[in-house]
């Protein structure tokens, strides 16, 4: 049909505006709308997203993240933004809901605008939005500690791995403690791999694990674990514990007094606020590792500190995976000024060969093979007034690119092109 | 010997537990047949005023356990009120997804109120010692709580007139009210006593668990576990059902793993229910 025929045909049909003619239209507007941002006219903001559990139980944690995600745009902006242009934070709630992780990660990848995003929480949820958003070629940045075993050329784990907090943690359990080892584990794939690495980094310090045990979640009876312990006498208990339920575990211990003849040490006590929640007595002397404890005096901790109290007064202590949040949007901004444009595979070919990003906890440089962070590891002690005292500082604890019983993980190399999860095997 | 004391000892507490968490659900399921899903919510009510008298008024951890079920009461009451009363005579399914609604809507404004993680207040009274092993003493607590509720129970349906009333509602509510029964303000009463309960039991188990806003839906799940293999006698069958569930979960906890425990306390209830469809005291000839 030619153009003029066209027009004419168009022209007539105006006469009688009829259902064809409008729904031509309609599409004719969608697909423009579908357009890359570059075709249409220039955008004059950078959309990005973060999925957070706002509401439901794991809000716990996500309220937080949410929390640092707009104080670190709203910093970002302040200091002039990416390229020139103001950041826009598109906010998701996940309530909580793995389906609605789904749901919003296939929104955020229908949406052309956007083009990084800062979320997820459990593992669960984050393989339930990574590979939607990796198809729909949207970068992901992770915040949570986790296990291993992702191997993604688009995601980016924040967090540190079990080697980088369990290695120091078992170190300074064996100096401290003693060498018979006794492991409570969430029983889930964390919980699972932990105990993996917990086993081969505690034998290889000449360590021995007396007992192993595995908790399902909804379980916040001890009575039957506590008393396996004190069957098993061990020097140092190693929690791998997760979630509201499991905190019980720390109260119904130290009510047998157990508390006071045998050292816990844990890489996951604390993300939930859990010294917060137990009381000054119950919590003190618990050993814990992570990058990131309000407690670090530096300058960069210092100011995003004081930011974040000036916009949040009364959002509470900030663990280890909001301020990973913060690192997580300045690595892209840096790597985005870097590679001049919001092209993900240049965004990622510059997050690779980035500078370490000075953040709160100190540099944070990325592993080009493992896409994790080479970052400071701390170990700190829960204190008689609910809060954390450093006892010791691992200067960039480089994460594994192994992944338990599966092989590694290497994206600069053999899985350079892998959008995939290598499911651990224990 | 001192292996055998504290599972025993451990054992008894899980039953006790059940007890206390499924006590008001079962009260207000077996005389007004209404499914109360905010049961959880009203555990939570408790547990947190608790903690919170505890620990913003210093008020003495066995008086603010007291003062939890009145609480717990007064938001019952009133819902039962504004809600539950309008429309459960007509639709009884409909009060499913009001009480629904309202666990939703208490657990958010717990949230908004406490936040997600409030302090929690520690085990009072200490530890015992039995030979080569410790256990919290705060458990017998929880023993003997779980008795007095049940006792208590038994005395307010069998020795007053609220009780007979209640009864009479329950088993013929047409005549009932024919026979100049208040139905209205026995229903009212009953859903109150529930969720006082209700309150009560999360109260007492607030020092030996994690109080938060979604502690009831820890708990509510087993509680109607409980409720449902317990059958028409709301407080025998209780007891019945919570010495079969708990009995067995702990006890495969202590021999084996907490794992089996879970496992053994489902087992437990799909095998209950394939014999006994309608709960353990479906066939007893006399329901309390």
């Amino acid at each position: 049909m030619s153009e003029k025929s066209k027009r004419v045909e168009f022209v007539k049909g105006s006469r009688a505006f009829n259902r064809r003619e409008t729904l031509k239209l309609g599409l004719l507007g969608a697909a423009s709308l579908a357009m890359p941002a570059v075709v249409r006219a220039e955008d004059p903001v950078l959309h990005v997203a973060s999925l957070f559990d706002l509401t439901g139980n794991l809000n716990i944690y996500g309220i937080q993240e949410m929390n640092v995600s707009r104080y670190a745009i709203e910093s970002i902006n302040a200091a002039g933004g990416v390229l020139g242009k103001k950041l826009m934070l598109h906010e998701y709630d996940t309530q909580s809901k793995i389906e609605l992780y789904s749901r919003y990660a296939q929104e955020v990848g229908a949406n052309d605008q956007i083009s990084a995003v800062v979320g997820c929480f459990t593992g669960a949820s984050r393989e339930a939005a990574r590979p939607v958003l990796s198809r729909n070629k949207k970068l992901l940045f992770f915040p949570t500690i986790d296990e291993g075993g992702e191997c993604d050329k688009y995601c980016f784990m924040q967090g540190t791995d079990c080697v980088q907090q369990e290695g120091p943690l078992l170190d300074w359990a064996i100096k401290n403690g003693g060498k018979k080892i006794y492991v409570v584990a969430a029983d889930y794939i964390y919980g699972h791999v932990a105990n993996a690495w917990t086993k081969s980094l505690a034998e290889a310090k000449g360590a021995s694990l007396v007992g192993t045990e595995f908790i399902p979640l909804d379980v916040s009876d001890f009575s039957a674990t506590i008393r396996r312990i004190q069957a098993a006498k061990p020097d140092v208990i190693m929690s791998n514990l997760v979630g509201n339920n499991h905190v019980a575990f720390y109260r119904q211990f130290a009510a047998a007094g157990l508390n006071k003849s045998i050292r816990i040490v844990s890489p996951v006590f604390g993300l939930g606020n859990e010294e917060k929640v137990l009381s000054p007595a119950e919590g003190a002397g618990i050993v814990v590792a992570y990058s990131y404890f309000e407690g670090l005096d530096n300058p960069e901790n210092k100011a995003f500190l004081e930011g974040f109290r000036k916009k949040f007064p009364e959002a509470g202590v900030i663990a280890d995976a909001p301020a990973q949040v913060w690192n997580g949007w300045h690595q892209w901004k840096m790597a985005v000024e870097a590679a001049g444009s919001t092209e993900i595979d240049k965004v990622v070919e510059a997050l690779e060969k980035a500078a370490p990003f000075a953040g709160p906890a100190g540099p944070v440089r990325l592993d080009p093979q493992s896409h994790r962070n080479i970052q400071n590891v701390h170990l700190a002690q829960v204190t008689d007034k609910q809060s954390y005292e450093i006892i010791e500082k691992f200067e960039q604890v480089a994460p594994t690119r192994e992944v338990v019983g599966a092989g590694t993980c290497d994206l600069t190399g053999k899985d350079k092109t892998s959008h995939r999860m290598i499911n651990p095997k224990f | 010997m001192d292996a055998f004391v504290v599972i025993a000892v451990s054992v008894v507490t899980a039953i006790a537990t059940l007890i206390l968490i499924s006590a008001g659900l079962a009260v207000i399921f077996g005389l007004m047949r209404v499914v109360n899903m905010a049961h959880g919510e009203f555990l939570m009510v408790g547990a947190l005023t608790t903690t919170s008298l505890v620990l913003k008024l210093h008020v003495p951890w066995w008086l603010a356990m007291m003062a939890a079920p009145f609480v717990g009461g007064a938001i019952g009451g009133l819902m039962e009120i504004l809600l539950i009363s309008r429309i459960y005579q007509r639709h009884l399914v409909d009060t499913l997804l009001i009480t629904f609604g309202i666990s939703l809507i208490m657990f958010q404004l717990a949230v908004d109120i406490f936040g997600t993680t409030p302090p929690g207040i520690e085990t009072p009274l200490g530890a015992l010692t039995v030979g080569s092993y410790a256990f919290p003493a705060y458990t017998l607590v929880l023993l003997v709580s779980a008795v007095v509720m049940l006792l208590g129970l038994y005395l307010l349906f069998t020795r007053t007139k609220y009780g007979l009333l209640a009864r009479a509602t329950a088993q013929n509510p047409a005549m009932a009210l024919a026979l100049g029964v208040p139905a209205k303000r026995i229903n009212f009463i009953t859903f109150t006593l529930g969720c006082a309960l209700a309150s009560f039991g999360g109260a007492v188990l607030a020092p030996m668990i994690s109080v938060s806003p979604s502690l009831g839906q820890a708990f509510v799940g087993q509680a109607f576990m409980t409720v449902v293999i317990a059958g028409p006698a709301f407080i025998t069958g209780t007891l019945l059902s919570a010495i079969l569930l708990g009995g067995v979960s702990n006890g495969l906890s202590q021999g084996l793993t907490t794992l089996w425990g879970l496992t053994g306390l489902f087992a437990m209830a799909i095998i209950i229910l394939r014999f006994r469809p309608l709960g353990v005291s479906s066939s007893w000839k006399r329901g309390l």
